[in-house]
Formats: structure tokens, C-alpha cells, sequence
């Protein structure tokens, strides 16, 4: 080769001495995995020298308590992520369980509220789910569609005002402590020990996986496909709803952006965390770093004193990030 | 006769390969490979799956960069090449999944990427159709396409001729075939051959790949043979024979491929009464017996793929019974294989493996119940049944943690068939399954299906490779446009009479050619 006149642009040339080495490719391959944890602690550090308020107790219950709303949440964005599929609607849901059992409590126990938020949030998931997988509405829309129509319907129910007092139950569990420990938290614990459970060791969770991997070979496996998608879907809508349960127990009152942001939220956390938009790969652990990752830069944001727009710029900026690596990573397996 | 009319302008070297090397993660897929291919020649390249044919093209197209080596064309020198580079120095590909939009029309199609533009840089369709039907004149073609045609409504070989038109647009000089006749029905090879011989005459230079040792001799004025990443020789096809060259490909002599057919067919397993499904297949009545190999013949279309999909419930059945082992037949997948009724599809990639899921997830996913203690699976259950299978059936590198995607065609196929084994089947479909996979894998699975109908099973193959067919099967039925068009004894058997039955045209090919199936 250096004999040889080699004759090509720069670019190309700065390319050609651009090959991976196998320990290149698996530096990149471990940096995704760990690019949640590594990043955890680096904004640890960061934080223990610019925010020290970030240390506070208060302050850290607060994060620990956001942390448990989007865990759940983004538990159930992980699932419909896996099948390949994609939830636009959570945030809509988490809202719409805290305006039924905020606005029944009045009249009706709180158990029963409790079943009917539940009960909705199943029956939404379901349609999302038949819409999918029946009519072969692509999700983005079929999500997208419901978002805005549950988001009408509890503004017409609720006629747009902020209300309601949170029955005393979501408070305890939104702001009680078992030892120092937030209730939430547990919460937060006991759903992702089921889940992780769930598809790590039994036929359904292996069926998640080959879904998303390649719903055709799952079929000629002999797969329910739809049901499979159908049953992702009606977790992630139950998941959503019982987050939104823990954030107005925390918040104390319904309004009408509440819950808002958990759709870009929940899908950056479970990106960040190593699912891929593409189905089959992923899991819970990489979710859990995302969500800790997230909620921490948020609370950053409001600790350091920045206008709490800078909020949603980071949002943007770290799915962007996140699905930037994957693709890197999938350009150098290619070569 | 083809070597010797090519010979007149040889020797005039248009792209030289030389001490090309690649490798991936360990494995090494090209070492020290040099290649040369001249203008106005077919080089066919050869060589079993894995050998490093696709390597070696993608180099050459830009797609992969080699680790040593240099790439030579015309008077240039490159230590790589990017995509769009060997693009605009004439090198293009007709893959054999096609890169054609159907939805689009012919002469859309062949000046995808650079349009005929007329004032304003609007898009000239007028000189654009006339461009395109001067390239499709060029391909004698001019009479059966027509440029304003939607590309879904062409025959698949017609659909190739306007992806080597598309080739011809774009001035390519150097075009490389990946197995252009795997995808075609037989009545349109010839051609397919006559295309190639006059884009020879014409001084381009051909790259062709194939399975198919009888087209490399039909077809091709050299030959170059690839083992293990290894180039084993570049020969005038003119100084080899069939025998060499199978002997450099697998470096062992196959003498039988299949095994002797001393099986015993008894009992009734399965039975198909008066099948048919939604306007493709049409009164279709077969029966299958234990230990028995049942081969479907057809061409491509012919509703051979529709019949084995219903046999599994993964067909709308219109009307008609399907009876097995005295009951109706299960109505799914799932129940079909809960009862030992399984299908080996015939596009592995699509229908046969999660790709991006390890060996052992694939093996394991028809068979997770044998698994479950209590509703939980158990690794420990898993490991050992993966581990006996993937021991079973022989795959290389035998590593269950290994990615699906990362597996030779060959090795891939095993996987699929072992999936299926696992579940202790009673009746085995199998639906092309040797497609693309080299010699010594083929003879392997020919042997695992004698194998089974030893222990019992029946074996239904449907396939459009009929020396597989006729030295594998008991009774062969033949499909013709979705109807059985009749059913050959052992005594029976040759390639004239299934093909006459195939085509019922006594002979004459002059029929509209079929779609292949999806």
C-alpha cells in the first residue's frame, strides 16, 4: 500500500485511516452501555461542586420522589419500546388518573376511584394496542391521537381548572418514608422487580424481546404478535396511570400541565439507558440509569437557578445525544 | 465457445484487486485475496457461503474498507473506496434483493439518482423515457417493458432488467451480478444470459456470483474460487471442470450428497382435502405418511410456499379440511407446533430468526413450555437442551451466545431447522431449505431429513431446486398456478417430466412468467 499512489479526497482519506479495531468498537459498545452511569457520576461531581443544595435532604427526596414517577412511567415506555412499538400517551394518562381519583374523591370511595382510573388506563391501552396491532395504525399516531383526545376530554371534564384536594392514601404514599427511604420509592422498587422478573424469566418477556427483534419469525414461531403488543400496551397505560397517582399525591393538587413532560421524558430515559427505537434490545437496569440520569440534570437545573426552561433544551438535547451514540455504534459494527 | 469469442478483448485489466485483506472482530474474512477482472469478460466467483464472495464485493463497491490491500481501478489506485466514489468510477451492483422502488415507474427507477432536468432543473420526463427505453433497447427489451410501466407490475426478471439498466445509466463499466438467477423462475434465465453475453460484447466488465456451477460454465469466460477467506484459484473456464471446482470450494470430494432413500412410509399423518385459500390456491388435495418425504414442485407463485404456510394456520384457509393425525389440523402456529406440526420458512432472515437475538434465544423460542418449572423458566433446563442441540446440528463457531446475525446463510439455516427439531416434530415442512446455502451445508440438512423419516417423521419439501427433489423425495406432487397438476412415483421421477407438469405447456415456455412469492 505505501508503494501506491493512493489517490482519494480528504474526506475519504480521513476515513480510510478510520478503521475500528475490535477494541475500538468494544471501548464504544461498553461507553453505550455505561454511558448512563458514567454520566450519573459525573453530574454527581459536578453538582457536589457548583449545587451543593443538590445534597440537601429536602431536596434530595424531592429528586427521589420525581425519580419514582418517571421510573414507573418509563418501566412501561421500556415494554412498548421493546415490541417496537411507542407510547406518545403517557402523559396523558398519568393525568387524566390523577383528575378521576381527585375529582370522585368527593363523592365516591377511594377505592373505587382507584379501580376506575385503573380500569380506564387497561381499556386505553387495550384500544391503543387493537388499533396497532388490528388496524395497523402506526403507533406514533395511534398514541399521538389519543393523547390529544384524553387530554380534551379531561379538560371538558375538568372545564380546565386547576382543583382538587389528593385523598390522604396517594399523599402518605407520595410523601411518607419507610426509615429514609421515600414510599414512592418502594413503589418504584416493587414495579421494576416484577417486571424485571417478568422478562428475564418467563415465556411472555421472552416473547417481548422476539417481537421487537422480528414480529415475522415470531409468528412462524408460533407467537401471539398481537397479543404480545396488545398486553405491552395495557401495562404501559396502567404503569403511566399509577405514576400519575404518586406525582399528584406528591403534588397535592391537579393543574392542568401536570404531567406533561413524562412522553419525551420516559422515552429519553429508557433511550439513554441502551433500548433502541428499533425493538428487541434493551432492558430495565439501563432504564433505571436513564431515569436517574434525567431527573437528576432536572433538578439540577432548578438548583443551580437557571430559567426552568433550560429544562426542556436539556431534555432535546440528551435523547439527541443518546440515539447519536446507538447509531455510532451501529456505523462501527458495520464496518 | 463463449470463452473463445470473449478472448478477442481481453487482457485489457479494468479493475485489479490485489493483497486485499479484512478482518471482523477475530474472524478473518478476506486474507491476502487478489482479484483482477477485464473488460469485456464474465468472472464468475464462487465459493461456499462465508467464504468471503460478499466481502470481497463490498470492498469493491465501497461498502467495507479493506485492512491491506489495494484497489485498482483503470489507472487508479485506492487503499478504499467510499460508496458514492466507486459509484462515479462505474461500479454498480444488482443485488439480489432488488434496490427498486415498485411503487415508482421503470424509467423513474433507472434515473433514480440523477433525473434528465430540462428548464428551471424541473424534471424532463419526455427525454427521460426516451433515454430510458434507448437503455432498455440496449437490453432487447424495448418490446416487454414499457418506461411508463410501475415497477410493481413487472415479472421479477423484468424487474432485474431494470435494475441492470439502472447499472447502464449511471455509465458503469464495471457491474457485479450477486446470484441474479437465484430469484428467477428457469423460463427467464435465458435472458438473463442473453443480457449479460451482450453487455460482454459491449466491453463492460461482469462480476458474477453464483451457486450454480452448470451457469459458471454456461455463462462465464473465468473463474475464480474463495475458501474460507482464501483465494484457491483463478481459472480460464475453459482448462476446469465441474468436479475441480467443487473440489476447491469445499477442498473434499461430495460424491453423494443424497443419502439412500431405504425409508419406509406407513401410517397416514396428514391429510388435505379440497384446499383453498383466497384466489392463490385452489382445490389442493395431498396426504402425507409417517416416514415418508413428500417433495412439492412449482414454479415460483404457483401457491407451493401459500400451502405449506396453511398447514401451520398461518394462511386463511377458505374452504376445505385439513386433517392430522385423525383431527382437524390445529388453527395456529403455536398449537400447530404444541402438536408437532412445524414449518422450516423458506426466507430464514425474515421468518426463521430474531437476527439480532443469540443462537441460544432462537433455538429456545418454539420451545420455552419445555422449559417452565412452574411458570419460570429455568437457564439451567435451557443450557443443557441448547447445548445438545447446537452440539446436534453442528453449527460453527459453537458458541450458543452467539449473535444469529453474525452466522454464515449456512449456519443460520441449521439454526432454524434445530429450532424446529427441539420440539420433537411429528411432521416436518420444510419449504426451501437449501436456498443459498453451500454444498457441505446442504448435504447436511439432506441427511438430517433422511435422518427423520428413520425415526418416523414425514417430511413434506417444497422446493424449486429439482435435483433435490428427485433424490430426496418418495412422491413428488407438482403445483401449477395454484392447482396440483399431477403426481410423480419414484419410477416416474425426471427434471422433463416435473417441469412439463409445472408449466403445462408440453414444453413451450411462451406463458407469462410468475411472480415470485413473498
Amino acid at each position: 500500500m505505501k508503494s501506491t499512489t493512493v489517490k482519494s479526497n480528504w474526506f475519504s482519506s480521513l476515513f480510510s485511516g478510520f478503521r475500528p479495531t475490535p477494541r475500538f468498537v468494544r471501548a464504544v459498545d461498553l461507553a453505550g452501555q455505561w454511558a448512563a452511569p458514567i454520566m450519573i457520576l459525573i453530574v454527581l461531581l459536578v453538582a457536589a461542586i457548583f449545587a451543593p443544595a443538590f445534597y440537601n435532604p429536602t431536596n434530595l427526596r424531592t429528586v427521589a420522589i420525581q425519580f419514582a414517577v418517571l421510573g414507573i412511567v418509563a418501566v412501561g415506555q421500556t415494554l412498548v419500546l421493546l415490541v417496537r412499538s411507542i407510547d406518545l400517551s403517557v402523559s396523558a394518562v398519568l393525568a387524566l388518573g390523577a383528575v378521576i381519583v381527585v375529582q370522585t374523591e368527593a363523592g365516591n370511595s377511594l377505592i373505587v376511584s382507584l379501580i376506575q382510573a385503573f380500569a380506564i388506563a387497561a381499556a386505553i391501552g387495550l384500544v391503543i394496542g387493537l388499533l396497532v396491532t388490528k388496524r395497523g395504525v402506526p403507533p406514533f399516531v395511534a398514541t399521538f391521537g389519543m393523547l390529544v383526545f384524553i387530554q380534551g376530554a379531561r379538560l371538558a371534564y375538568s372545564k380546565g381548572q386547576a382543583s382538587g384536594t389528593v385523598p390522604d392514601l396517594l399523599r402518605t404514599i407520595s410523601i411518607e418514608q419507610v426509615g429514609f427511604i421515600p414510599a414512592a420509592l418502594i413503589v418504584w422498587l416493587i414495579v421494576n422487580l416484577i417486571v424485571m422478573f417478568v422478562l428475564r424469566k418467563t415465556r411472555f418477556g421472552r416473547w417481548i424481546y422476539s417481537v421487537g427483534g422480528n414480529p415475522f419469525a415470531s409468528r412462524y414461531a408460533g407467537i401471539r404478535v398481537d397479543m404480545v403488543m396488545i398486553a405491552a400496551h395495557t401495562i404501559c397505560s396502567v404503569l403511566a396511570i399509577l405514576g400519575g397517582l404518586i406525582l399528584s399525591g406528591y403534588i397535592g393538587y391537579v393543574d392542568l400541565r401536570l404531567g406533561a413532560d413524562y412522553n419525551m421524558l420516559s422515552i429519553a430515559a429508557a433511550i439513554v439507558g441502551g433500548t433502541t427505537f428499533t425493538g428487541g434490545r434493551g432492558n430495565l437496569f439501563g432504564t433505571a440509569a436513564g431515569v436517574t440520569l434525567l431527573v437528576m440534570l432536572l433538578n439540577l437545573v432548578v438548583v443551580l437557578g437557571l430559567s426552568i426552561h433550560w429544562q426542556f433544551a436539556m431534555q432535546g438535547l440528551v435523547l439527541v445525544l443518546a440515539t447519536a451514540l446507538q447509531g455510532f455504534r451501529q456505523f462501527l459494527l458495520s464496518r | 465457445m463463449e470463452a473463445s469469442s470473449a478472448s478477442n478483448h481481453s487482457n485489457n485489466t479494468i479493475l485489479e484487486l490485489s493483497g486485499i485483506d479484512k478482518t471482523f472482530g477475530g474472524t478473518h474474512a478476506l486474507a491476502d485475496v487478489s482479484f483482477d477482472l477485464r473488460a469485456g469478460e464474465i468472472h464468475a466467483l464462487v465459493g461456499e457461503n462465508g467464504a468471503g464472495k460478499s466481502t470481497l464485493i463490498k470492498i469493491i463497491t465501497g461498502a467495507y474498507f479493506p485492512d491491506i490491500g489495494v484497489i485498482k481501478i483503470g489507472d487508479d489506485s485506492y487503499s478504499s473506496l467510499r460508496p458514492e466514489q466507486a459509484r462515479n468510477i462505474g461500479v454498480s451492483v444488482v443485488y439480489q434483493e432488488f434496490n427498486i422502488l415498485p411503487e415508482l415507474s421503470v424509467a423513474e427507477n433507472i434515473f433514480m439518482g440523477d433525473q434528465p432536468r430540462g428548464r428551471l432543473q424541473l424534471i424532463d420526463m419526455g427525454t427521460r423515457n426516451k433515454k430510458a427505453n434507448e437503455l432498455l433497447k440496449r437490453l432487447g427489451a424495448e418490446n416487454t417493458i414499457n418506461p411508463n410501466d410501475l415497477v410493481k407490475n413487472l415479472t421479477v426478471g423484468e424487474q432485474q432488467l431494470v435494475e441492470i439498466s439502472k447499472a447502464l445509466a449511471t455509465e458503469s463499466h464495471i457491474i457485479i451480478m450477486d446470484e441474479p438467477s437465484a430469484v428467477l423462475p428457469s423460463r427467464e434465465l435465458e435472458r438473463l444470459f442473453s443480457v449479460i453475453r451482450k453487455l460482454r460484447s459491449e466491453g463492460h466488465g461482469i462480476i458474477y456470483i453464483s451457486h450454480r456451477l452448470n451457469e459458471v460454465f454456461e455463462l462465464a469466460d473465468r473463474v475464480t474460487v474463495l475458501k474460507d477467506g482464501q483465494l484457491m484459484a483463478t481459472k480460464d473456464v475453459v482448462d476446469t471442470n465441474h468436479a475441480e471446482l467443487v473440489h476447491l470450494m469445499v477442498g473434499r470430494e461430495l460424491t453423494d450428497m443424497y443419502p439412500p432413500a431405504d425409508n419406509q412410509p406407513e401410517d397416514t399423518l396428514l391429510e388435505v382435502k379440497d384446499l383453498d385459500i383466497d384466489g392463490t390456491v385452489f382445490g389442493v388435495n395431498l396426504e402425507v405418511r409417517t416416514g415418508e418425504v413428500l417433495g412439492l414442485a412449482g414454479l415460483g407463485g404457483s401457491g407451493r410456499t401459500t400451502v405449506c404456510r396453511a398447514l401451520v394456520g398461518l394462511a386463511d384457509v377458505q374452504a376445505g379440511e385439513i386433517t392430522y393425525l385423525g383431527k382437524p389440523a390445529p388453527k395456529n402456529a403455536g398449537a400447530a407446533s404444541q402438536a408437532g406440526l412445524v414449518l422450516v420458512p423458506e426466507d430464514r432472515k425474515t421468518h426463521g430468526l430474531v437476527l439480532n437475538q443469540s443462537m441460544r434465544f432462537n433455538l429456545s423460542l418454539p420451545n420455552l413450555l419445555q422449559f417452565v418449572r412452574n411458570g419460570v423458566l429455568r437457564a439451567g433446563i435451557e443450557k443443557e437442551a441448547i447445548e445438545n442441540m447446537v452440539e446436534d446440528i453442528q453449527v460453527k463457531p459453537p458458541n450458543p451466545e452467539m449473535l444469529a446475525e453474525s452466522l454464515s446463510g449456512g449456519n443460520q439455516q441449521k439454526v432454524v431447522v434445530g429450532k424446529w427439531l427441539l420440539t420433537n416434530p411429528k411432521l416436518v415442512i420444510f419449504d426451501e431449505p437449501t436456498r443459498g446455502i453451500d454444498v457441505g451445508a446442504k448435504a447436511e440438512i439432506y441427511q438430517r431429513i433422511r435422518d427423520l423419516t428413520y425415526s418416523g417423521v414425514g417430511v413434506i419439501m417444497a422446493s424449486s431446486e429439482l435435483p433435490e427433489l428427485i433424490g430426496m423425495s418418495d412422491r413428488i406432487m407438482v403445483f401449477h398456478e395454484g392447482r396440483i397438476a399431477g403426481e410423480l412415483d419414484r419410477s416416474e421421477f425426471s427434471e422433463e417430466a416435473i417441469m412439463h407438469l409445472a408449466t403445462a405447456t408440453n414444453g413451450n415456455e411462451d406463458q407469462p412468467a410468475k411472480k415470485v412469492e413473498v
